[in-house]
């Protein structure tokens, strides 16, 4: 682990692939991918509001999440983000901006998808806010 | 969703494994907090091996407390996203050439693929 690199920033809004952990009710961290967010110093998830990550973030907040390149990237890098999470409240919206890069075969199909499930309530957007950032 | 019907068989997790170099290590921190970190992976005859840099940070954290979890994904594509997750315990089998090497022992495996799916989610 290293300090941060001075294109941090710009690495966390042009990368989604995410790693979120949590801790289960055991106490033993457990480890999802997902798609991440970054977005004005917060990282942004979304998931089902049943799914074992909400009852474990909501349980104890405390989450590490890493973004990350592809495993095959010549020049594979990420930075590790740990801090607290919270779903925020119903309305709340993935931060979907122009620049952000959509995963590989992933249309704005499932984009509308997914904020349409937000929207029903079935899906929560979680925002995780650093306390701790390195890279790796 | 319903995660067992969309989960892989104990064949495509063996070769799933076992094709993969590097994986997503899941851990608690010395702060008792979740931390994450990339590691390298082995999988031979349903042992799963991790290799972590000798004397670093994260090696000392899993020595510290060796409740872990090695996530592997792939993402081709929203309709073929893979992955597994094996938790376990990591117990020590020594270092060689500044890498630890884990072995993870009473493992408990977890795996989706969306190619599972009665129905292909909007691309």
């Amino acid at each position: 682990m290293s300090a941060l690199p001075p294109d941090a920033d710009e690495f966390l809004r042009t990368h989604t692939r995410t790693f979120l952990v949590t801790l289960r009710p055991d106490g033993a961290p457990t480890c999802h991918p997902m798609v991440g967010l970054y977005h004005e110093g917060a990282l942004y998830l979304t998931t089902y509001r049943k799914s074992a990550k909400v009852r474990n973030l909501t349980a104890d907040p405390r989450v590490a999440c890493v973004v990350v390149t592809q495993d095959d990237d010549p020049e594979f890098r990420g930075i590790v983000l740990r801090g607290r999470a919270e779903v925020l409240a119903a309305g709340a919206v993935m931060p979907w901006t122009p620049e952000t890069p959509r995963p590989a075969g992933t249309g704005a199909g499932v984009a509308r998808l997914v904020q349409s499930r937000v929207a029903e309530g079935k899906r929560v957007v979680v925002r995780v806010v650093p306390d701790e950032m390195k890279a790796i | 969703m319903p995660r067992e019907r969309i989960a892989m068989s104990a064949e495509e997790i063996a070769a799933f494994l076992a094709a993969k170099r590097t994986a997503m290590l899941g851990l608690r921190g010395a702060d008792g907090a979740p931390d994450g970190a990339p590691a390298t992976i082995s999988y031979r005859d349903g042992v799963l091996v991790v290799e972590l840099p000798a004397d670093g940070e994260v090696a000392r954290d899993v020595l510290g407390d060796p409740r872990i979890v090695v996530s592997v994904e792939e993402y081709p594509s929203y309709a073929r996203i893979r992955g597994v997750a094996v938790h376990g315990r990591a117990v020590s089998i020594g270092a060689a050439e500044g890498r630890e090497r884990f072995r993870v022992d009473q493992p408990r495996i977890e795996s989706f693929d969306f190619a599972k799916m009665k129905r292909t989610p909007a691309e």
